[in-house]
């Protein structure tokens, strides 16, 4: 099975450590994959690899990741930047911090999307604040003219998300993209989410050790564990008939609201 | 049932440059049962955390009052507050931060005892107790926070809030960083605690599945006020207000995860 992002038996040390041990798996044009696992499982690690972040103490050691017929590991610098942002985009779960709480909002897209294509700042705005209206932003022009800090929360992740799919990569990476935020922005964030997918075609892989956010959101779902993949399948089949001991204790332990 | 604290009209102002002050807590009040747990939930910014820190004196009221027992202790000062924060104890949400990171589990849960007047040759001996009451073995006590799990690291600093006895535990998102089988493995020491040792919570917590599973009622904040009050089940199942309402249908669904409740 080709994909649009496909790991080959990749296998990541930290320092001779391995982190990340025989993982593979292919993700398509639109396909939500969902990773799973508690913290330590290396999710956000298995992310960082994608988009060759992995730092100066990680290696990919063994097996490969494909992008559009590119190995990622093998790619000097200069050829990875061309991919970030505008191949594979990334959003993390704290975006608010990853804007610089000094600048406006919009001086910060215009910069990132300048970045990738020769733009003016007229024409970044425009096609910002058109992508703001169809998310039903809330008074668009005055988030452009903000700073981080004057958003709330939930806010600056919105625009962290808009910000990252304004440069139309094929695929997103979302790491804990939710967790921060309180149940109904959450909700909303994701609802969001799913609409961007639904617009642009985006294949995206969302990290998450909520269930729910992974139920809500996956088409398909990887349980991580210690590095390992103990299941990976249909979200469905995974989420109502996990096969493997680890899955179902991970599923059971979540409080569940009752509805009567 | 006689109120262990009860809550009058209690308001905190915070000054704005430039603009108004922003009432983070307004003319709020509530009263806690022994025994009893008591859920604080609302979006991020409605006040839980300054509510927390009001009632547990770790910051000042600009108005109001907190009686516990009966006792006023909204001005309580030197010997009254140290009493005052013997029965009242707070767990946090990020356990590691809540250690100091130069000193052992064992020195920052044995500092707490001190502090309560224990003698210094029994202070070892309590730790080893406390710690054993909540889950970990005696050799814990020689690790530093960062070489820990943070459920482990959790489980300490609810020894280390035990250790003067408390009455009143306010957990503010004490689980919320937790994995899953983690935050379940929390809860069930917390529950065993209420039950064993008839200790009161305030339950400060976005999940509310957790809330209605724990707690006896429930707060709902917003904008620092309290817009709802009444049983989990009133709150959750049967909101009178919308704002409630949108929080239960936010809940995330989980019709897909296996074993239907």
């Amino acid at each position: 099975m080709e994909g649009l992002l496909q790991y080959r038996n990749v296998k990541i040390a930290f320092r001779g450590r391995t982190v990340i041990d025989d993982v593979s798996f292919a993700l398509h044009p639109g396909e939500i994959l969902g990773i799973v696992g508690e913290s330590g499982s290396g999710k956000s690690t298995l992310l960082k690899a994608a988009m060759g972040l992995l730092g100066s103490g990680g290696k990919i050691t063994f097996g490969d990741i494909f992008f559009q017929g590119k190995n990622i590991p093998n790619l000097r610098e200069n050829e990875l930047r061309l991919i970030r942002g505008a191949g594979i985009g990334m959003i993390f779960q704290d975006a608010g911090a990853s804007l610089c709480p000094v600048r406006r909002v919009g001086k910060q897209i215009y910069e990132s999307m300048a970045a990738h294509e020769k733009i003016s700042r007229e024409q970044a705005r425009k096609k910002a604040l058109e992508l703001f209206e169809k998310l039903r932003f809330p008074d668009s022009r005055r988030i452009w003219d903000s700073y981080p800090f004057e958003l709330s929360g939930g806010m600056n992740q919105r625009v962290g998300i808009a910000a990252a799919m304004l440069m139309e990569p094929r695929v997103l990476l979302a790491d804990e993209p939710a967790s921060a935020l309180d149940a109904a922005v959450q909700k909303q964030t994701i609802e969001e989410m799913l609409r961007l997918r639904d617009m642009f075609g985006t294949a995206m892989i969302v990290v998450t050790h909520d269930m729910g956010v992974a139920s809500a959101m996956a088409d398909t779902v990887l349980v991580l564990k210690e590095g390992r993949i103990m299941e990976y399948g249909r979200a469905m089949q995974v989420l109502r008939s996990p096969k493997n001991e680890y899955t179902r204790n991970l599923l059971t332990a979540v409080y569940r609201l009752r509805r009567n | 049932m006689e109120p262990i604290l009860e809550v009058k009209d209690l308001t905190k102002k915070f000054p704005q440059q430039g603009k108004g002050d922003f009432l983070a807590v307004d003319h709020i009040s509530f009263r806690l049962d022994r025994g009893e747990t008591l859920g604080v939930v609302g979006e991020s910014g409605s006040g839980k955390t300054t509510l927390a820190k009001l009632v547990c004196r770790l910051t000042e009221p600009t108005k109001g009052s907190i009686r516990l027992w009966g006792q006023d202790i909204t001005k309580a000062k030197g010997k009254q507050l140290r009493k005052t924060y013997q029965n009242i104890q707070m767990v946090f949400q990020d356990p590691v931060s809540s250690f100091d990171p130069r000193q052992t589990l064992g020195a920052g849960i044995g500092e707490y005892l001190r502090n309560a007047g224990i003698a210094k040759g029994e202070v070892q001996a309590r730790v080893t107790k406390l710690l054993e009451q909540c889950g970990l073995e005696a050799e814990f006590a020689r690790r530093y926070p960062h070489e820990v799990s943070g459920g482990q690291c959790q489980r300490a600093a609810i020894a280390r809030a035990l250790a003067v006895k408390p009455e009143i535990l306010i957990c503010d998102e004490a689980t919320s960083a937790l994995d899953v089988t983690v935050q379940r493995q929390i809860m069930e020491l917390l529950w065993q605690l209420r039950d064993s040792q008839g200790i009161s919570y305030l339950f400060i917590c976005h999940n509310l599945a957790l809330v209605q599973a724990f707690c006896h009622r429930v707060l709902v904040m917003r904008q620092g006020k309290i817009v709802e009050e009444g049983t989990a089940d009133e709150v959750i199942l049967h909101p009178k207000t919308e704002y409630a309402r949108i929080l239960a249908d936010s809940v995330m669904e989980t019709e897909l995860l296996v074993g239907e409740p």
